[in-house]
């Protein structure tokens, strides 16, 4: 179907405009009023009570799985966590999910104590404000009230002005035994049924999404359709027809069978009410309701791709909760194609109403879901091994321009930010000088080459991942200086990695190459660019002996002077403000590059060596 | 008006008072109401003063059939103490244990937490209204709160001035002024209570009694009541003979100390009443904690007196004997040699099996009958759990025994003497007030309330006078502090 533009609805822009607060809550509650005057009472609605969007304002574990000690303070809705492995996202994700989780048959084991050390207690703590309503009753935890102490970063007893939160906790001891409580005072937790956990609303897209398209007890579909009762009524009367079907069904060996068993009763004196036949027994289907599944037709949707069960899980999960608390999911990526996903992830970002939607937490391995999502809702994972930190990325436009551009870079532990393309090829063709050599390779190291967009774009980009948490390498020219400066940059504890005297990398390479080097970098060039432009291009950078140049190297050597030609074509290679340089993209570069280091051997005691050398040495370096 | 029709008029009322006299179908009405407002408003929230209270309004709602989900009874002092130990920082609470006086912190406390709106919320997320009852025992603290209450949520107020014997200066509530911000539905008129019980004369007879003392008028005792005479022989005797017929009887003093000594005076037949808070076994526990050996075993003599009859003879000249030798020679009491040795083996550092030992041998002394049967258990609970050695010192095993007490309630027996303050809101077939006269009109007026078939006063005549200038109110007595105090926890759990 063709759609008019003009026809269209303008969506209410309303995209990423959430502003996280936990301060901001406003929701009518009934309250009566006194008018001593007329002497009546009347209600009124008053401001009081929740907008109903739960908010998750902290997290604390400790010696869960591969986290000893995590303590993350959330102030925004969509958390979008990113890191390298190990970097224990998954386990933040875990944490999250057990401790507000309505099940209350968890499993726990040694391997989910930190280190396997089953003394120390397992202790998962969130923080809410905005909690569901339903558990704001006297006799649930109305009276466990506290607020959050923003200096202190602790919990704190409730005062008037205070916004209320509930402090949920999960505690898992030597017997392996989980308890969930509600934190009234230190000494005190208030036990907490998984009946009242339910109010949380907390959803997990993870790696058993079939469950999600079944009618199993305690689905998002068995929720929506209002029980279990109506499913049960629905899965007895299929069964009496089945059965009616089976009895219809004449002259099978099964009817013979019982025929003839019929025969024999009698003999013995056994006499049927109406005849023996064959039926199914109501019982056989039993206790379970997850064998009836959502189908389209006749084919069950389990059958389906994995991104179509994801985004249908998606849905079910999204329409099944009127007071939806969270969403969790992993890999958000996962079995979807960028389109698919950006669709997704534009439906998660912005519900209906800005400050409405419940509250996201994501796992990505996706420059996609990163570009998508922006520096809003990154937040960057990272572990020593013990202690786990999340850091929100910083959210000034600045930033959020960087990310979107270089989403891949995020995704690494160590980054080697490039100032331009140029550079970014040459170290493809050094990893693959690496994994030719059997040398640990970039992507095993956990390093990525990203492409920093030029001398100021690319050393912020270097000095802000810096102070993320990431390893960080800058990888520019000299011709003009980066700006933060090498001195900034390496204050910021950036590596800084820049050529020797004040070249470009073209210019670089070419005064160091082998000599039988320049003519197939030059004929590189002309394969691109046509021997018409490339011959101009090097005869204008020649000057007066330009005119003898006709793209035979050697040739013209035999008259001129190699050094005058290397920086020539230097010059030529660079480009400039009219004209593009030949080597100014990721697959230009890479190409010259793998030209270059077929001969890496010739290259030694030249400064290009010397850099590469560098480089690599910080690569191997942990 | 039928009973049915106030149920629904109290339930419909967002801010009102109702005047209910005792036996006036009071706490019936409440249920009623409170099954109509659950099914307009939701649950219910229901306040009152004593564990008494709380229980027979329990038990009518579950009668009536309403849902337990759907209301909640408790005492004001135990519903406010949870608001105010909940939020600290707003109450200031540092106490959460409070006795005596430090329960009038809780109520300003508790009101402070309720203006803080996330905590306000948390009364309008649970309770569709609220159902006062017994207003006229509120203090002016509690009063400010449930002001402060009604400003929310529909409110209904019962109660019966003529009530209100929790007298003390200045903190009483007027039932005009200070409900005037409340309609006032029309009073309760049909004595039930009498009239169900065959009685309707008695009934009658209370409802002039009932103006009359509201007016301060003399009261004149004629039939049906009968008189008694200012002359114990004559009291005890026609309590004996109550206690050979059939129904409850209950003997109503002024004091605890009068109940005590009529209960031993006639022989342990009528079991005198306990309060809540178990003050005699603390003085008792407190009294072998600071003691040593001999005051141990004193303390348990003077203990076992205070609570039997005809105990005296046999071990009060043991007590002396302690008291000039600070030792028993076991031999020499050849009647009582087992009852002697069990005291000295106290005195030899026996602890406390020595003490449960002697304890029991002199309650099975030959003869010797307790009168106040519930401390009796309680004594024995007490050092029972100190053997167990699961307890500190005795004061420590007396607060369990105490804890313990308020948890359970109270046993209700057959024969009862008590004073006026301990029997308000109870009911029994029989009553006997003793020296009527002593007591003050509302006193009188809850006293005389008491019996729902027969009605006996004890007077220094056939007419009741009383003086026209109002009586000056009593002075704070620490008892009426410790009544409040035993409502500190709620008994019954959730």
């Amino acid at each position: 179907m063709a759609h008019h533009v003009s026809q269209l609805l303008l969506p209410p822009f309303h995209f990423q405009t959430y502003q996280p607060s936990i301060a901001g809550y406003h929701s009518a509650v009934k309250l009566f009023h006194y008018d001593v005057s007329s002497g009546t009472c009347f209600q009124q609605e008053a401001e009081l009570g929740r907008a109903g969007e739960m908010k998750l304002i902290h997290l604390r574990v400790r010696n869960f799985r591969g986290i000893q000690s995590l303590d993350w303070r959330i102030d925004r809705r969509v958390n979008c966590l990113v890191g390298p492995g190990d970097s224990t996202k998954t386990t933040v994700l875990d944490a999250l999910e057990l401790v507000l989780s309505p099940r209350w048959n968890v499993l726990f084991g040694d391997a989910d104590f930190f280190d396997c050390d089953y003394n120390q207690e397992i202790l998962i703590r969130a923080v809410i404000s905005e909690f569901p309503k339903a558990l704001l009753n006297e006799e649930k935890f109305g009276l466990c009230q506290l607020a959050w102490d923003e200096s202190g970063q602790q919990l704190k007893e409730l005062e008037e002005g205070d916004v209320p939160v509930l402090a949920v906790q999960l505690k898992v001891g030597p017997s392996l035994e989980p308890e969930w409580s509600v934190i009234v005072s230190e000494r005190d937790p208030r036990y907490i049924s998984s009946k009242d956990r339910e109010a949380f609303g907390i959803t997990r897209l993870g790696e058993f999404v079939d469950r999600h398209i079944t009618w199993a007890r305690g689905s998002a579909l068995a929720r929506m359709s209002e029980g279990t009762q109506s499913i049960r009524e629905v899965l007895a009367e299929a069964q009496r027809q089945a059965t009616h079907a089976v009895r219809d069904l004449k002259g099978t060996s099964l009817h013979e069978c019982a025929t003839k068993i019929e025969g024999f009763g009698k003999e013995l004196g056994v006499n049927p009410r109406s005849t023996y036949g064959p039926g199914l027994d109501t019982r056989s289907l039993g206790e379970g309701t997850s064998f009836l599944s959502l189908h389209d037709g006749l084919v069950p949707l389990r059958m389906c791709g994995l991104g179509t069960r994801r985004l249908l899980a998606a849905a079910i999960q999204r329409q099944g909760q009127s007071e939806s608390g969270a969403v969790i999911i992993d890999e958000i990526e996962h079995g979807l194609e960028p389109h698919r996903l950006i669709h997704l992830l534009r439906t998660l970002l912005a519900a209906e109403d800005k400050e409405k939607g419940p509250q996201l937490f994501i796992t990505t391995h996706s420059p996609t879901v990163i570009a998508e999502i922006g520096g809003d809702g990154i937040c960057v994972v990272r572990s020593d091994g013990a202690n786990t930190r999340v850091v929100p990325l910083p959210s000034d436009d600045e930033f959020k321009g960087l990310v979107r551009a270089k989403p891949e870079s995020l995704l690494a532990r160590r980054v080697i930010v490039c100032e331009g393309p140029t550079e970014g090829g040459l170290l493809w063709a050094l990893d693959e000088l690496l994994r030719f050599n059997e040398k640990p390779s970039f992507g095993l190291l956990g390093v990525v080459a990203s492409d920093g967009g030029g001398n100021t774009k690319g050393p912020a980009l270097a000095v802000r991942l810096a102070s993320l948490g990431y390893t960080v390498c800058f990888f520019g020219d000299s011709d003009e200086p980066p700006n933060p400066d090498q001195t900034m940059m390496t204050a910021a504890n950036v590596k800084v990695l820049l050529w020797e005297g004040e070249m470009c990398t073209e210019e670089r390479l070419l005064s160091d190459v082998p000599i039988h080097l320049l003519q197939p970098i030059y004929d590189l060039a002309c394969e691109h660019y046509g021997d018409e432009s490339c011959r101009s291009c090097v005869r204008g950078s020649l000057g007066a002996d330009g005119n003898s140049f006709d793209g035979n190297v050697s040739a013209w050597l035999k008259a001129h002077d190699e050094t005058q030609l290397r920086a020539a074509l230097g010059k030529a290679a660079k480009g400039s403000k009219s004209r593009a340089g030949w080597f100014k993209r990721w697959d230009k570069a890479w190409e010259l590059g793998a030209l270059l280091f077929r001969h890496v051997g010739e290259l030694i005691g030249t400064p290009t060596n010397n850099l590469v050398d560098s480089i690599c040495t910080w690569i191997g370096e942990e | 008006m039928p009973l049915r029709d106030v149920g629904i008029e109290l339930a419909e009322a967002k801010r009102c008072y109702l005047m209910a006299p005792a036996g006036y179908g009071k706490t019936h009405s409440i249920a009623l109401a409170v099954k109509e407002a659950v099914a307009i408003q939701g649950k219910q929230l229901i306040l009152t003063h004593t564990h008494a209270g709380v229980h027979s309004l329990n038990s009518k709602l579950s009668k009536l059939g309403v849902p337990r989900a759907a209301f909640n009874v408790e005492t004001i002092a135990g519903w406010a103490l949870k608001y105010a130990a909940a939020f600290p920082a707003v109450s200031g609470m540092s106490d959460l244990q409070p006795s005596g006086k430090g329960w009038e912190n809780v109520y300003p406390s508790a009101l402070s937490c309720l203006k803080v709106p996330p905590i306000l919320a948390i009364l309008m997320a649970t309770y569709g209204g609220v159902f006062v009852d017994e207003y006229q025992d509120c203090t002016r603290a509690q009063h400010d709160l449930i002001l402060y209450i009604a400003d929310h949520l529909p409110c209904r107020i019962l109660g019966d001035p003529l009530q209100g014997v929790f007298e003390f200066e200045g903190s009483t509530i007027d039932f005009n002024s200070d409900l005037s911000s409340f309609s006032q539905l029309e009073p309760l008129s049909t004595p039930y209570r009498w009239i169900n019980a065959g009685a309707a004369g008695l009934g009658d007879w209370l409802q002039d009694v009932r103006q009359k003392v509201d007016r301060l008028e003399p009261i004149d005792l004629t039939a049906p009541v009968q008189y008694i005479p200012l002359d114990s022989r004559a009291l005890n005797s026609k309590c004996i003979g109550l206690y050979h017929g059939s129904g409850t009887v209950l003997v109503v003093h002024k004091v605890d100390n009068q109940a005590h000594s009529f209960s031993k005076g006639i022989g342990g037949k009528f079991r005198s009443m306990e309060e809540m808070d178990c003050k005699r076994l603390m003085q008792f526990a407190c009294a072998v904690d600071e003691g040593d050996a001999v005051a141990q075993a004193r303390a348990l003599i003077a203990f076992t007196l205070a609570i039997t009859s005809n105990a005296s003879a046999a071990i009060s000249h043991l007590d002396q004997a302690l008291a000039r030798d600070r030792h028993i020679e076991a031999t020499r009491y050849r009647a009582n040699a087992g009852l002697a040795q069990s005291i000295q083996n106290i005195v030899d550092g026996g602890g406390p099996s020595a003490m449960l030992a002697a304890y029991q041998t002199i309650l099975n002394l030959d003869g010797v009958t307790s009168y106040r049967v519930e401390l009796k258990h309680e004594g024995r609970r007490c050092l029972t759990a100190m053997t167990s050695g699961k307890h500190e010192n005795y004061t420590a095993a007396a607060f369990a025994v105490r804890d313990l007490t308020r948890r359970i309630g109270r046993r209700s027996e057959r024969f009862v003497s008590s004073r006026v303050l301990l029997v308000k809101g109870l009911e029994y077939d029989h009553a006997v007030v003793a020296n009527a006269e002593s007591l003050t009109p509302k006193e009188l007026y809850v006293a005389l309330t008491r019996g729902s078939q027969t009605l006996l006063v004890q007077s220094g005549s056939t007419r009741i006078s009383f003086q026209l200038t109002p009586r000056k109110p009593k002075k704070v007595e620490p008892v009426r502090v410790e009544q409040f105090d035993l409502f500190s926890e709620p008994y019954y759990g959730r």
